[in-house]
């Protein structure tokens, strides 16, 4: 797995070499390798361990930290979620655009992308549990 | 066109955003299609979770609008929708100048609406490029 944090690691400079990318190894086998990429006042982790596979988060505070954000299946989708996440560090004017309000969701809701399954032929259709 | 994102969740717990692009080729409508009626033909997509279907959406943004809309375009609008529905709770839906917008989110999300926003509307954007 080593090669593949590695690998990754390379990638993301690869596609932004203006950020900051730092790998960071466990203590221990069996712990978890971090990869810190910093672009601007943006910090991305990546994280993964044998038990809980790769993560990403977008760290906003440190102190808040609930586990990542994203788990993903495969250095691929981590790759295209970093990749997402750098680049929409680029228009930071977009959050501010749209203020700083608070909204609410009407209830918990559950939504099952059902007709992708038919090869993403079809709008994904959402069903209300 | 209609252009979605949605961040989705596996039964095995993997979690990502994947982007659609459907484009409706030379079919003029005057009111928006809904993607559910009306999708259009598959033509882009972005993958972070490659297990798609049946999966659990746990937000989404879609956008229907006429084949080949620049961001430009679209932006200010999105922006109108968003500041429309401020006293509405998601899910939210809403046609602006031709122009349909529908975005959603569960209850833990939507304590940082803007951020999952942010996302849905990058990953919108980099399934979108008009030539």
């Amino acid at each position: 797995m080593i090669a593949v944090i590695s690998e990754l690691a390379e990638r993301i400079r690869a596609a932004f070499p203006l950020a900051t990318v730092d790998v960071d190894p466990p203590l221990h086998d069996r712990g978890t390798y971090h990869i810190d990429v910093r672009l601007g006042d943006r910090l991305i982790v990546v994280e993964w361990s044998q038990r809980f596979g790769i993560g990403v988060s977008l760290v906003i505070d440190a102190a808040l930290d609930g586990g990542p954000d994203f788990r993903l299946a495969n250095a691929d989708g981590a790759f295209r979620i970093v990749k997402l996440l750098l680049s929409e560090a680029q228009d930071a004017a977009f959050g501010r655009e749209l203020g700083n309000w608070t909204a609410e969701a009407a209830e918990a809701i559950d939504y099952e992308d059902l007709a992708v399954t038919e090869r993403e032929r079809r709008a994904p259709r959402r069903k209300a549990a | 066109m209609y252009v979605t994102a949605h961040r989705i969740r596996t039964p095995l717990l993997v979690e990502g955003i994947n982007a659609y692009l459907y484009a409706h080729g030379g079919h003029v409508w005057q009111v928006p299609p809904e993607p559910e009626v009306e999708p259009g033909e598959l033509v882009n997509s972005l993958l972070t979770v490659e297990a798609v279907g049946g999966n659990q959406v746990r937000s989404f943004l879609d956008i229907v609008a006429p084949d080949g809309t620049w961001w430009s375009e679209l932006r200010p609008r999105l922006m109108q929708f968003v500041g429309s529905m401020r006293r509405n709770r998601f899910p939210w839906r809403g046609v602006v100048d031709g122009c349909l917008f529908r975005l959603g989110m569960d209850q833990q999300l939507t304590r940082a609406w803007q951020q999952e926003l942010a996302h849905l509307y990058r990953a919108c954007e980099m399934v979108h490029h008009p030539a």
